[in-house]
């Protein structure tokens, strides 16, 4: 312990590399996401116009679709609630806040299981089947890849690292799941509201 | 105001938004569809449309970033940082885990075609070289000593990672191994096993009568059988396992010791 | 107890092992967090590649001369992929893993920074490229690909996974790599040095990395598709049976204006070059930024995959394809200027100027193709004439990378490499790209009178330039190490800071703090202010 304490602190970083790195990271993300999203209503756009019918009528349900565009948005704001407390050397809060954030992720990861059981889709039924699990399937790596990078971030948080100078981490983080939030948004709009 | 960044960026974006929006009448957009993101009419061609307006979109989002950041200038680091001028870059030691990190990412993508095993063989060391990665990089903040900082983390680490790191190493030699033994023929497979033990018991000895043997000769070594067992693992697991008969009982003198044999040699 | 212990003299012996070179060897590279062991990594895969993708192309090129009367790869199946997998190699292998080795080295230097940005991000992305290379290359060989023209086989569908996996973690790794680049010139700056006044090679490896990272994630989404697809789907996207339907859907990448990315560094490079030949400043370096940052927004792919909706006669596409010529003609013209306000220097060329002047004209050739390509009466579009623009494009990108591989050879590997052959090396590379180039547009043209074959035999000689170019390089890059001769720090009164450092670059690559920067030469506007400071001292 006294031999730790004479030790030299550790030096200080660049403050913006992490979060620009994490921009450029989140850039990459969302164009793989939109990819798979332009393919869908690329076909979709065609079947349309050779009037076939893309899903069958009401097996889509709106409802448990907003309920995951509402939690999202609740994360969004208690993911910068960490940010902020973080910045504030409020760390009750920020665990709080972290820990709130990553249970709404739970919830919308079970949220998502349930619609994809509950539309009773299958991957090889039909192409509008095979994109409806293929875009979803995506958006939850990528919840799945938020909510790591999260809980390492809080891991950090609780091993004392990040201050009010040094604490690109937890609003890195936080870059990233307003990413993958506004994927499901305009999912939400392409996919569940103009089905 | 405007930096550097957020001009090249946010033209970027609104150059690739008007394309989008051209494309879309150019391609069969109808009334105001594809400047209203297909809300009243029709935006033409899907695709081309969706890329370019999520190019567009994506690039003035990194626009309006960089110019939060101010460019993320050296000056504008300093000012945040309350120092005069921005530190230089801090040192990184070296480490094994991106490799490590990069192997076991090629190991889960031939077992997701493969085997399943060899899949979930490969998002244990992803996972591991994550865990080892996210250590390596707090202990390289640690303190500002960097010999104190590699001290803790091995004392952190060590008694973890060599028995993990050895069972791995059997793992994937197994699995690997075993690819290939079902792919050669029965002698071929005989063949393959003696020289793979007669390699693990060289370097053995090797490593035994030279323990003072230059570290590049061991990494070399290492490197060129893993990479040498996964080509195998590929091409074996690829080309698929030989065909196995079932011998019929020839009577008591045969017995059934051996339940199945190959027509492949 | 006793028998496991070593006896103090033995103990102490083994305890310490051999130690080896600092930077080099291979526990070196397998460790490393330094850009410039990392970007070396890049390299030699890329050398490695390239002969290996040059010698392909002799076989592929042997037999497109006569589909009937020769037989190289035993079937028109396999003589198909091969072809595919020479044109995937070219563009997403060989092409990107020098372009990125040459700018891990350099851009950290060149923005003043002790190292890139995420090392062990960027060590990972190197060895990810590798590891993705061999899956890909080795399952095309194994019968994998991107399709089967006579339908696929038994285990033939898990090859052609695995080479779609292979091709989506090469993908990732570049994207990786882009990520650190691009951080590194936007957030490791040193102070006084705003993104105008970073050097040319720095902001065109700035533009190109954004392109990509807004570019390479589109196919690795159509991968997954496929993937996905071929794994349970309802076999739409990835139907094997539909013999050439995988290829056709990644083929965008190879095509303008996806494939104009892999020219937007040589830009870079050829601003990089030129006024430190000329020793003056360059006459206009917004103006190159500016062009720079055009030729990026030109290049971003994606948005035209004709597998699912060909639209490449459709007024976008039109005029992309036509607007890619300026920001090159503008590039070369701005530095022309900047050659004839100092003169161009008498003698033997440089190396690295006629590499860069080459590497530029071929470029002005492939965006002049690509735009020939676009006029619709002239029905060029699906011909030999795609190949012509990705050929010339990846050919001028060689030739400028090989020509800044000649520029920063002292601080890529401590040695100088031979003007001689440089100017043999970069004079075949053009050679290669014009013929090949060239005959496949003319192919591409459909004339009559045996035309295309005599073509398909350019093409062939085409291809064998390449091999001797290849080997070419990689001899002199294995010279050079032999040499005992000193290149010195700055051996061509550099400009930018990468000059400033010693030769070995040090771990850290600049010893002390560096003084702040004022422009986009900093160490012309030292050399000029010692000049003014001797012309004002009292005599």
């Amino acid at each position: 312990m006294t031999a730790t304490a004479r030790l030299p602190s550790p030096e200080l970083r660049r403050p913006r590399t992490v979060l620009v790195g994490t921009m450029f990271a989140s850039a990459a993300a969302a164009m793989v996401y939109f990819g798979v999203l332009a393919l869908y209503v690329s076909r979709r756009a065609e079947a349309r116009a050779l009037g076939a019918e893309w899903f069958p009528e009401g097996v889509v349900e709106l409802g448990p679709s907003g309920w995951i565009f509402w939690t999202l948005i609740m994360s969004s704001f208690t993911v910068q609630w960490a940010v902020q407390a973080i910045q504030n050397e409020d760390r009750p809060n920020a665990y709080v806040a972290l820990g709130l954030t990553m249970l709404f992720g739970a919830a919308v990861f079970n949220q998502m299981w349930f619609i994809l059981n509950d539309t009773g889709f299958s991957l090889d039924a039909s192409e509008a089947q095979f994109l409806f699990f293929v875009l979803n399937g995506t958006f939850i790596a990528f919840l799945i890849l938020a909510m790591a990078f999260l809980f390492l971030t809080a891991l950090r948080a609780m091993f004392g690292q990040y201050s009010p100078r040094q604490n690109d981490g937890v609003p890195a983080a936080a870059m990233f799941w307003h990413t993958v939030a506004t994927m499901y948004w305009i999912t939400w709009i392409a996919v569940y509201v103009t089905k | 105001m405007f930096t550097t960044g957020f001009k090249f960026y946010f033209g970027l974006a609104a150059a690739l938004v008007l394309s989008a929006v051209i494309y879309g009448y150019a391609t069969g957009g109808e009334h105001v569809g594809p400047i209203t993101w297909g809300w009243k009419g029709g935006v033409g061609e899907h695709i081309g449309y969706t890329m370019l307006m999520a190019s567009g979109v994506v690039a003035s989002a990194i626009s309006f970033v960089i110019v939060a950041f101010r460019d993320a200038d050296p000056s504008a680091q300093a000012h945040y940082l309350g120092v005069d001028e921005i530190v230089p870059t801090a040192t990184v030691t070296g480490s094994y885990w991106p490799v490590v990190g990069a192997f076991g990412a090629g190991v889960g993508l031939l077992g997701l075609v493969l085997t399943p095993v060899l899949f979930v063989g490969g998002i244990v060391i992803c996972s591991l070289a994550a865990i080892e990665w996210m250590m390596d990089a707090w202990a390289d903040r640690a303190t500002g000593d960097a010999e104190a900082n590699a001290a803790l983390r091995d004392r952190v680490m060590a008694p973890f990672e060599i028995p993990v790191a050895g069972t791995l190493a059997v793992g994937v030699i197994v699995l690997a191994g075993s690819r290939i033994f079902l792919n050669a023929s029965k002698n071929g497979a005989v063949f393959w096993a003696g020289l793979i033990a007669i390699l693990i018991f060289g370097i053995g000895v090797l490593y035994a009568a030279k323990p003072k043997m230059n570290r590049n000769i061991i990494a070399g070594l290492v490197l060129t059988c893993g990479l040498a067992v996964i080509a195998g693992g590929v091409v074996a697991g690829v080309d698929g396992e030989r065909e196995f008969h079932p011998h019929e009982p020839h009577g008591e003198d045969h017995g059934d010791d051996h339940a199945e044999d190959d027509h492949s040699e | 107890m006793t028998m496991t212990e070593s006896p103090p003299s033995e103990a102490a012996e083994s305890t310490e092992p051999e130690a080896a070179v600092p930077g080099t060897g291979l526990y070196d590279a397998l460790t490393t967090s330094d850009h410039k062991a990392i970007g070396r990594i890049w390299l030699r895969v890329g050398l490695l590649l390239l002969t290996g993708v040059a010698v392909l192309g002799v076989p592929v090129a042997l037999e497109a001369t006569s589909a009937d009367s020769v037989d190289v790869f035993d079937g028109a199946n396999a003589a198909w992929q091969m072809n595919g997998l020479y044109n995937v190699a070219l563009v997403l292998l060989v092409v990107p893993a020098l372009t990125i080795g040459l700018a891990t080295i350099v851009v950290p230097m060149q923005v003043g920074s002790s190292n890139i940005a995420f090392p062990r991000a960027a060590a990972a992305a190197a060895w990810g490229f590798v590891v993705g290379a061999a899956i890909m290359i080795v399952s095309v060989f194994a019968g994998g690909g991107w399709g089967a023209l006579d339908g696929v086989r038994g285990e033939e569908a898990d090859a052609i996974e695995l080479t779609l996996l292979g091709m989506g973690m090469v993908a990732a790794s570049i994207l990786l790599a882009c990520i650190c680049l691009a951080t590194t010139v936007v957030s490791l700056r040193t102070p006084g040095m705003g993104l105008m006044k970073t050097p040319l090679f720095a902001w065109s490896v700035l533009v190109s990395a954004s392109v990509w990272i807004l570019t390479l994630p589109v196919l690795i989404a159509n991968l997954i598709i496929i993937v996905v697809d071929l794994r349970g789907g309802p076999l739409v996207f990835g139907n094997p049976e539909a013999s050439t339907m995988i290829y056709d859907q990644v083929h965008w990448i190879l095509e303008q204006p996806a494939v104009f990315v892999l020219g937007i560094p040589v830009l870079g490079i050829i601003g990089s070059i030129v006024p430190v030949v000329a020793g003056t400043r360059h006459v206009a370096h917004a103006g190159l930024m500016a062009a720079i940052g055009a030729a990026g927004l030109l290049a971003v792919g994606g948005w035209s995959q004709p597998a699912f909706s060909d639209q490449r006669e459709e007024l976008l596409f039109v005029a992309f394809g036509l607007l890619a010529v300026v920001p090159v003609l503008a590039t070369l013209g701005l530095n022309s200027l900047t050659l004839a306000k100092a003169g161009v220097p008498a003698g033997l060329p440089p190396a690295q100027l006629l590499g860069a002047l080459g590497a530029g004209l071929l470029l002005l050739l492939a965006t002049g193709a690509g735009a020939l390509r676009v006029i619709a009466p002239l029905d060029l579009i699906g011909t030999d004439a795609d190949a012509a623009v990705g050929r010339l494009v990846a050919f001028a990108a060689l030739v400028g990378l090989v020509a800044g591989m000649w520029f920063w050879a002292s601080k890529i590997g401590g040695h100088a490499l031979s003007n001689a052959a440089g100017l043999g090396v970069m004079l075949d590379f053009i050679g290669a790209g014009v013929l090949m180039g060239a005959a496949h547009l003319l192919i591409g043209f459909d004339f009559d009178g045996g035309l295309n074959e005599t073509m398909a035999w350019i093409v062939f000689v085409g291809a064998i330039l390449a091999v001797i170019g290849a080997v070419g390089v990689v001899a002199s890059v294995a010279s050079a190490r032999r040499s005992d001769a000193d290149p010195g720090d700055d051996p061509w009164n550099g400009h930018t800071l990468e000059w400033a450092t010693t030769t070995p670059v040090p771990p850290e690559n600049f010893v002390g703090a560096l003084a702040r920067v004022t422009s986009e030469a900093p160490l012309l506007d030292a050399a000029e202010q010692g000049d003014s400071d001797e012309e004002g001292a009292p005599s």
